[in-house]
């Protein structure tokens, strides 16, 4: 027996044909009549749940008022506890990944396969505006402090976008490290299928790929975004920095 | 406001903020990750105005808080996250107490706790169903799935809620 019409029934979601048949049936089974009534028990217990009072203050200010910097919640702050810890070193970058992440609707997310090879082609040929890229303006300021290259992180250099796609060029030296970002989430089944491995970067799931010229490729996931990171092999350590910070 | 007008955020938060911290409690089960959902969707509800149509602004809120339910819990089971032992400001923000706590929680209490225990599919649609008062078509096109899906899965959320509360509420139980 099609039990969930007793639901529907009670939420008055039945066409007029189905709620007289489903009648004629209650009149008929008292088994069935006894279903129906506690379900409305419970679906009464449901609807008489009370409100909740919000936590004090948590409306007061909660957003930097026109501004893409948000006071993103408890748990993504308790999971980037090394921000606190390397603030004055990332805290530009932090602002960079707050306008990045503002982007994002917050519709439901889809699935992504990100443009790998275009994205080792902009960063081996230091593209600019090419492939329908074009220069992120004004470009956010990158004060890093003098010893920041020592923990891996460096200062961005340049910062472009095409349609919902970020790319962030990090440099210090002969070193450049690229970070691409579109929201979304990765879709590991493709990714898999063109060669790599799945690994772990930061703790979470990476996907790690080296192409013929020995350019690493690195894609994870960051609050509904997909990132690739492309840079030189020599960058891993600065790549593994930038995962745990984002 | 006049007919038309789209609020401020300010407005939306005096006016909505009891109801869109209700969802996302009734959804989440507990303060802190309530509270956590709520900071989501003010950010989401923010962006959104810009674009907000004017009509049913509780539906709207509805639907942001449970569109970013689903998605904290996507994101959940594919990243499995370790509480970090020391969580100062979860004790600090909202200095609510305990006897506070008692006092908001300790009567439906059961309810929640049962909810909390339904798989997350069936849990989202009986709370838009049963605590926002959405219907079955607005459930389908909000979560992208089929009115049918919409109504086994409430029936279904309920019997289960019907069977985890028998013990407490016999009378409502199971007969």
């Amino acid at each position: 027996m099609n039990n969930d019409r007793l639901s529907a029934y009670l939420d008055g979601e039945l066409t007029d044909d189905e709620r007289r048949q489903l009648e004629t049936e209650l009149d008929a089974d008292p088994q069935f009549a006894a279903e129906l009534e506690a379900t409305a028990s419970i679906r009464t217990m449901l609807r008489d749940l009370p409100m909740v009072e919000p936590t004090p203050g948590i409306f007061d200010l909660p957003i930097a008022q026109n501004s893409n910097v948000v006071n993103l919640g408890a748990a993504r702050k308790r999971r980037r506890t090394k921000w606190a810890a390397t603030a004055a070193g990332v805290a530009s970058m932090a602002a960079v990944w707050m306008l990045i992440l503002g982007v994002f609707s917050g519709t439901s997310l889809s699935r992504v396969l990100p443009a790998v090879d275009q994205y080792v082609d902009r960063h081996a040929a230091a593209q600019e505006i090419a492939d329908g890229f074009e220069i992120m303006e004004p470009m956010p300021k990158t004060d890093m402090p003098a010893d920041a290259a020592n923990d891996g992180t460096m200062p961005m250099t340049a910062a472009f976008h095409k349609d919902d796609v970020m790319h962030l060029r990090y440099g210090a030296g002969d070193h450049s490290l690229s970070v691409y970002s579109e929201p979304g989430e990765a879709d590991w089944d493709a990714l898999g299928e063109r060669g790599g491995e799945m690994d772990t970067m930061a703790n979470e799931p990476a996907w790690h790929y080296v192409t013929t010229d020995g350019i690493d490729v690195v894609v994870i996931e960051r609050d509904d975004h997909v990132i690739t990171m492309v840079a030189a092999p020599e960058m891993h350590e600065a790549m593994e920095t930038m995962a745990a910070d984002l | 406001m006049t007919s038309g007008d789209v609020p401020s955020w300010e407005a939306v938060a005096h006016e909505h903020g009891r109801f869109i911290y209700t969802v996302a409690y009734r959804l989440s089960g507990n303060r802190a990750d309530a509270d956590d959902l709520v900071q989501e969707v003010m950010v989401r509800v923010q962006r959104g105005l810009a674009t907000y149509t004017p009509g049913s602004m509780q539906g709207w809120l509805a639907r942001i808080t449970t569109n970013a339910f689903y998605d904290e819990t996507r994101r959940r089971k594919r990243r499995p996250t370790i509480p970090l032992p020391d969580e100062p400001d979860r004790v600090i923000a909202g200095s609510l107490g305990a006897d506070y706590e008692h006092a908001q929680t300790n009567l439906p209490e059961h309810v929640q706790t049962a909810l909390l225990a339904l798989p997350d599919d069936r849990r989202a649609v009986v709370v838009m169903c049963d605590v926002v008062g959405m219907t079955y078509d607005e459930i389908a096109a909000t979560l992208d799935i089929a009115v049918g899906t919409v109504r086994s899965r409430i029936h279904r959320g309920r019997t289960q809620l019907r069977t985890a509360l028998a013990a407490d509420y016999p009378e409502r139980g199971d007969k």
